[in-house]
């Protein structure tokens, strides 16, 4: 079965840019331009990860990732936050309460952001086997 | 051997005396009583000058011990005890020497112990003067150190034995918890444990002492000696007062900037991976370099309305102004924004007035205005809803008004809207913003037209900006009042 991935950002160029990358590794992939976009999906069909940006209109990455781990049936997607914020934004924090499974920093590498959501899809693979 | 030279002579002396006795005994010339004799004088006179000898010797080494300035090696050489009494005085002098240095470096040493505690004096005397609180935990996380201005966040002893257990963070070293106060243990506790990750972090937090509240900020730092071995950590505490707020403002801009600033850079980062790995097909490779260019250009734009804001704001920029035709400038600026409205869906429109409205103005930094103005009201507009762009003539004024039917301005933050860097909390994640270009939309208006700016706000109705410019051209006056002169 062909992994899942919804990637969530207001920058066109980021969603496009990710997308590209994930759907040449041969991942399904489906992009919002908000929280509230891919919260409402995320409802309808649970994916296997999230890709989000920090700060977005209508919900937040972090929001989003609240009403995530709320939610029985998405409560144990990996969940990538992307962020233009440096020093100001307690990545432990977050990676902690969120249980949020890793932080890119903008601008960042496509090349590590698959390396990194491809063995998130691995853990998550092993966990269920 | 030279100064046993004497009694060698005095030795064979005497062999010489015995023999030549043995001698004319045995050779009958004299007899034994008056050899015996012979020898007995001759033994009596040797002692007698040996005792001189010896005498003379240790006169010459009580004058030498008297005098040191004599020349000690004529008795090294010709004293019977000379090379003792020289090898004595050597080893004197040395100890001598020896006891010299060692009071020395005993002097030296207490210059140092003495200029260490002095700067040592001076440093805690620093410490405890200084209006920020200092708090120094050693290694085991025991206080080392802290100053007065940091006693108010030290539990007293009396408070001790309350539970101040408020970490939500399950601590391990429940010392700070008993030290200090809960936001301070928070920080030291995350400090040490995570040390890893950065060995310096801060907290904000409220305080209220002797009925006053006030906003410190507090930074925790690991102390680590060459080895990487954990010395302690170190507490700065400061009371940031109304210099918080500006801070604040300035770092939630610089944030805000280098957020827009790395949003365009993630999109040329990704896409320029992308093609150095060679993952994309001519015609998608040719899409990428577009889209890489319209990046930059984003880029571009936004320093240079960071650069224009500092330049305006700081009077780099020079003020032109001359007469215009005020609606000509809103028509400008309603052509720029326009196309973005269109893109959202809002309905933008105009009712500029039918009279002539002369102003005197910049009309770059007034179009600037007005654009700001109407981008604002479209980015908190939501689709379908509508701007208007308004004029008219109000005695001496001209009035420019944006009006929309938008989000609107709660009225708490009515009072703010022109500050710098304020952005209206509610509407804050609405849009991308530096909060910056209403604050510039003022200083435009007040300090380079001589305006005023006021503005109308209601939640889910929306908000009307209105400006007031006085009315009048004042080159043609000059050219009026030159003209009668020029003639004359």
């Amino acid at each position: 079965m062909i992994p899942l991935v919804y990637v969530c950002d207001d920058d066109s160029h980021i969603v496009r840019a990710i997308s590209m990358k994930l759907k040449k590794a041969d991942l399904e992939v489906e992009c919002f331009p908000d929280g509230l976009a891919c919260w409402e999906r995320i409802q309808d069909r649970a994916p296997n990860l999230v890709i989000t940006d920090l700060q977005m209109p209508r919900m937040n990455g972090l929001e989003l990732c609240e009403k995530i781990r709320d939610f029985t049936d998405s409560q144990t997607i990996p969940v990538t936050l992307l962020t233009g914020k440096g020093f100001e934004f307690d990545h432990d924090e977050y990676i902690e309460t969120l249980k949020i499974t890793n932080v890119m920093v903008k601008p960042f590498s496509p090349k590590k952001l698959l390396a990194q959501v491809q063995e998130s899809l691995n853990n998550t693979h092993d966990l269920i086997g | 051997m030279k100064n046993y030279a004497n009694y060698w002579y005095l030795v064979v002396l005497l062999i010489v005396v015995s023999c030549a006795d043995s001698l004319l005994v045995t050779s009958g010339l004299t007899n034994p009583a008056i050899a015996l004799v012979i020898a007995l004088t001759a033994s009596l006179a040797g002692w007698a000058w040996l005792v001189k000898s010896i005498q003379k010797d240790r006169d010459q080494i009580m004058a030498c011990l008297k005098n040191p300035e004599l020349n000690r090696s004529k008795i090294q050489h010709k004293n019977f005890f000379g090379s003792l009494f020289t090898e004595a005085l050597q080893k004197i002098e040395h100890s001598d020497s020896e006891l010299l240095s060692t009071k020395q470096v005993q002097t030296i040493l207490k210059a140092r112990l003495n200029s260490l505690i002095k700067k040592e004096m001076l440093r805690e005397s620093v410490l405890k003067n200084l209006d920020t609180g200092i708090m120094i935990f050693d290694a085991q996380h025991v206080l080392e150190f802290s100053n007065s201005a940091a006693d108010a966040f030290l539990i007293s002893k009396a408070d001790q034995n309350e539970t101040h257990s408020d970490s939500s963070l399950s601590l391990s070293k429940t010392l700070f918890n008993d030290t200090v106060i809960p936001e301070l243990s928070r920080l030291l506790t995350k400090t040490i444990q995570r040390k890893d990750a950065t060995s310096c972090r801060r907290t904000e937090f409220e305080f209220t002492s002797n009925g006053s509240t006030n906003h410190f900020c507090a930074i925790a730092t690991n102390l680590c000696d060459e080895n990487q071995t954990a010395l302690g950590t170190v507490v700065v505490i400061e009371n940031n007062g109304e210099e918080n707020k500006e801070k604040t403002n300035h770092a939630e801009f610089v944030s805000s900037v280098a957020h827009e600033l790395k949003t365009p850079m993630s999109g040329i980062k990704a896409y320029v991976e992308m093609l150095i790995d060679g993952e994309c097909e001519a015609d998608e490779a040719m899409e990428l370099y577009g889209f890489i260019n319209e990046q930059i250009d984003r880029l571009t734009r936004l320093v240079n309305s960071m650069l224009n804001l500092a330049r305006i704001e700081s009077g780099v920029v020079d003020i032109k102004r001359h007469d215009y035709e005020l609606n000509d400038i809103l028509k400008k600026a309603f052509d720029v924004i326009s196309p973005t409205a269109a893109e959202k869906e809002i309905t933008i429109t105009t009712q500029l007035s039918d009279l002539y409205l002369p102003v005197h103005v910049d009309k770059d930094m007034l179009g600037q205005a007005i654009i700001n103005l109407l981008s604002n009201a479209v980015k908190y507009t939501p689709h379908g809803h509508e701007v208007c762009l308004r004029s008219r003539m109000e005695e001496a004024s001209a009035v420019i008004e944006v009006r929309d039917t938008g989000l609107g301005i709660p009225e708490d933050s009515l009072p703010h809207i022109f500050d710098r860097f304020y952005r209206v909390p509610e509407n804050n994640r609405s849009a991308a913003g530096t909060g910056l270009g209403l604050s510039l939309v003022h200083f435009i208006v007040t300090n380079v037209h001589n305006g005023s700016i006021s503005v109308q706000s209601k939640v889910n109705e929306g908000t009307c900006f209105a400006i007031n410019i006085p009315l009048g051209h004042k080159e043609k006056k000059r050219v009026q009042q030159l003209a009668p002169s020029a003639t004359v």
